[in-house]
């Protein structure tokens, strides 16, 4: 097998309900403050009293939110990581993990922007290479609600490989009646709060956005003296090969997702000290994601904080994943763990260190970041502070 | 664009190629899967079906119980499109209670890869890869790379394309090709078609050997074939493979980089396959010798290439 270049993050960006920029989403993270609210953009009154983690701000005449969301979160890490003005080496790449894409502008439009050939989902993907000039892998990941973390790993892959020297990844979706119906009908729409891991809770709020990172290999970040915010160690994914939506209950699909992640960086579950888990408040998945925690950890259960961000946010999708990679490298530059906003009242008998009421203080040196979705898809990424 | 090798280098054991002509009704999977498969949309029905046929090929056997050893990487350009359009109708022409729970379950690109995992029971890694015309070569580089890092022990590789024909025909009618210029529109969209291989570790007779691949934004078209040919040294290879068609003017191009290594234009015999295309011309490397460098490119200039020694 070839060297591995170690890869590391130097760059962030995020567009989230909480607003746009990685300061406004971090500091809604640690308030616990739920950035949710009813959906405006579109006509939702026949789905009840729901809440959705809507972008603020209106967007441009026919502009694609998808694409915009991604173009603005990657510009800011672009930023973040003084690659701007034409600085990106030219073996830089792109990949973008979406559900949607601009699949419903290529639907509806007489004239779409890109090929129909794409049929939307690679749009995010394709507009960023363009803006960038990039002339690296380009590449579009479609797996439900671990595109965005499936999109970043896929992208350490690529320099860690020697693919390219620099890679912008993450993920993006909009909100529109078309996913908001899909929920509606599968039952899953709280109409109360989101509250992951709570006794009570009963269901997720869906969120729109785009979180994107900057990631190079170590070496060439260090000589070009750019700060290092984390390091990515390994990523694993697995399928549970049992259901199209319905969770394995044991976890189990998750469980390998977890381990190959930890294999892929030759360590074992020891050493994770944070969890930042998919966690969107319905009952199967949430059960599901807190016995594969449980068997992961072992003996450590009670000792790695976990928390989800999806009651400050909602669940952003295909950016789901993304997000929870930003609040993780965020947490450990800073030494915050964001609460899980609404759990009061964690699942009777629950042995996990569920961090909920306020944010808590403490050093995290590695980090798990963890998504599942449709397909019966799981994801997972270990993050290293630097 | 850089040209990586794999290493080791896995081999291709068996091909499934699935086009309109050849119907998906007789599809040997497991008895206990043809219920699942009977319910499966277009999409799904063509991805088990190049899956099923690709496991033949190969004499492979299927798991029996779930195994995490078995890998599934798909790549698709259009990916489910049509049961967007479907649901997509429907949000806006029926109430709630009428729309059909299990059709929005399909409007996930990925949930080819989620059916061909449930219907053999394969637990490993899996990705959906929506890039273009060269999401199959992405699924194929995925596949080597979990082999050759030990993430899994065989992998089923494929692409599948199920445009329905509206679509399809919307692609053909948005004008000429144009490839190489970013927003440019494509002559032909892709058909309706699918294909698989069974990528492993180890060799089988006949089967092709995935050498190296390499993939990035080509807007001139030239540099991928360069930078293949530099990393390959042009006199041992046996041919080019176009798994798309491209535009003359640059088809004359890749003739002057390629020098006396022969091209072959595969969409000449086969028409656009999309993303399926590059399966295809490798599928059609296992009858020839020698190696063989294929080239998916797409309308945004995204282009791939796959090595493949037999």
């Amino acid at each position: 097998m070839s060297a591995r270049r170690r890869v590391v993050v130097t760059g962030a960006g995020v567009v989230s309900a909480a607003g746009i920029g990685v300061e406004a989403f971090w500091r809604a993270c640690v308030e616990g403050r739920a950035a949710l609210r009813p959906p405006e953009r579109f006509p939702a009154a026949r789905f009840g009293p729901i809440l959705a983690g809507e972008v603020p701000g209106p967007l441009a005449a026919g502009e694609e939110a998808s694409c915009r969301f991604a173009r603005d979160a990657a510009d800011e890490a672009v930023r973040a990581a003084r690659l701007d003005d034409g600085r990106l080496p030219p073996a830089s790449g792109v990949v973008v993990g979406s559900c949607l894409g601009a699949t419903l502008q290529t639907l509806r439009d007489a004239a779409p922007p890109e090929p129909i050939a794409y049929g939307g989902f690679a749009s995010p993907a394709h507009r960023l290479a363009d803006l960038h000039r990039l002339s690296g892998p380009v590449m579009a990941i479609s797996s439900a609600c671990t595109s965005g973390l499936a999109a970043i790993a896929a992208a350490a892959g690529c320099v860690r490989r020697g693919e390219a020297d620099v890679m912008l990844a993450g993920g993006a979706d909009a909100l529109s009646e078309f996913v908001m119906s899909g929920f509606s009908i599968l039952h899953v729409l709280t109409t109360t709060r989101v509250r992951p891991f709570d006794r009570r809770r009963d269901g997720l709020a869906l969120g729109e956005g785009a979180g994107m990172v900057v990631l190079e290999a170590r070496d060439a970040a260090l000589d070009r003296g750019a700060r290092i915010l984390a390091e990515i160690l390994g990523d694993g994914s697995a399928g549970d090969a049992h259901h199209m939506i319905g969770p394995v209950t044991e976890g189990a699909g998750l469980r390998r997702a977890m381990a190959a992640a930890l294999d892929d960086a030759r360590l074992d579950a020891g050493v994770v000290d944070f969890v930042a888990a998919h966690g969107t408040g319905t009952v199967p998945s949430d059960g599901m994601e807190m016995t594969a925690l449980r068997d992961l950890l072992g003996e450590r259960a009670a000792h790695v904080p976990i928390n989800s961000i999806k009651a400050v946010v909602g669940h952003a999708l295909g950016a789901a994943g993304a997000f929870g990679v930003v609040m993780a490298v965020r947490t450990m530059v800073e030494g915050i763990i964001p609460p899980t906003t609404n759990l009061e009242e964690p699942v009777e008998g629950c042995t996990l260190d569920l961090v909920a009421g306020a944010a808590r203080r403490r050093p995290v040196r590695r980090a798990l970041t963890i998504a599942s979705g449709f397909g019966g898809h799981n994801v997972a990424l270990l993050l290293g502070a630097p | 664009m850089r040209i990586r090798r794999f290493d080791p280098a896995p081999h291709a054991h068996g091909f499934g190629i699935v086009l309109p002509e050849n119907g998906t009704t007789a599809l040997p999977v497991p008895a206990d899967a043809k219920s699942l498969v009977r319910r499966l949309d277009r999409y799904g029905r063509l991805g088990v079906a190049a899956a099923a046929a690709a496991l033949d090929a190969a004499a492979a056997n299927p798991p029996a119980v779930l195994d995490p050893s078995w890998g599934v990487m798909v790549g698709s350009s259009l990916g489910c499109l049509e049961s967007n359009r479907a649901h997509d109708r429907a949000t806006r022409e029926q109430p709630l209670p009428e729309m059909r729970p299990a059709l929005f379950v399909r409007t996930v690109s990925n949930s080819v890869t989620g059916d061909i995992s449930i219907v053999w029971r394969l637990g490993g890694p899996s990705a959906t890869f929506v890039s273009g015309w060269t999401a199959g070569v992405d699924a194929l580089i995925a596949a080597a790379i979990a082999i050759e890092e030990g993430r899994a022990r065989l992998v089923l590789a494929g692409a599948v394309e199920a445009p329905g024909s509206p679509l399809a025909d919307a692609a053909v009618a948005a004008g000429p090709c144009a490839a190489g210029r970013p927003g440019a529109r494509v002559a032909a969209g892709p058909r309706e078609a699918a294909a698989m291989a069974l990528v492993a570790a180890g060799p089988k007779p006949g089967a092709p050997r995935l050498i190296a691949a390499g993939r990035g934004r080509d807007p001139e078209g030239c540099m991928s074939l360069r930078a293949a040919m530099a990393v390959l040294a042009p006199e041992r290879l046996a041919a080019v493979v176009i798994a798309n068609g491209v535009p003359p003017p640059l088809l004359a191009r890749w003739r002057d980089e390629a020098g006396q290594v022969p091209i072959v234009d595969l969409s000449k015999r086969t028409g656009e396959l999309g993303a399926v295309g590059v399966f295809a011309a490798l599928a059609g490397t296992a009858a020839g010798s020698g190696l063989t460098l294929v080239v998916a490119r797409g309308p945004a200039g995204e282009t791939a290439v796959v090595a493949a020694l037999r």
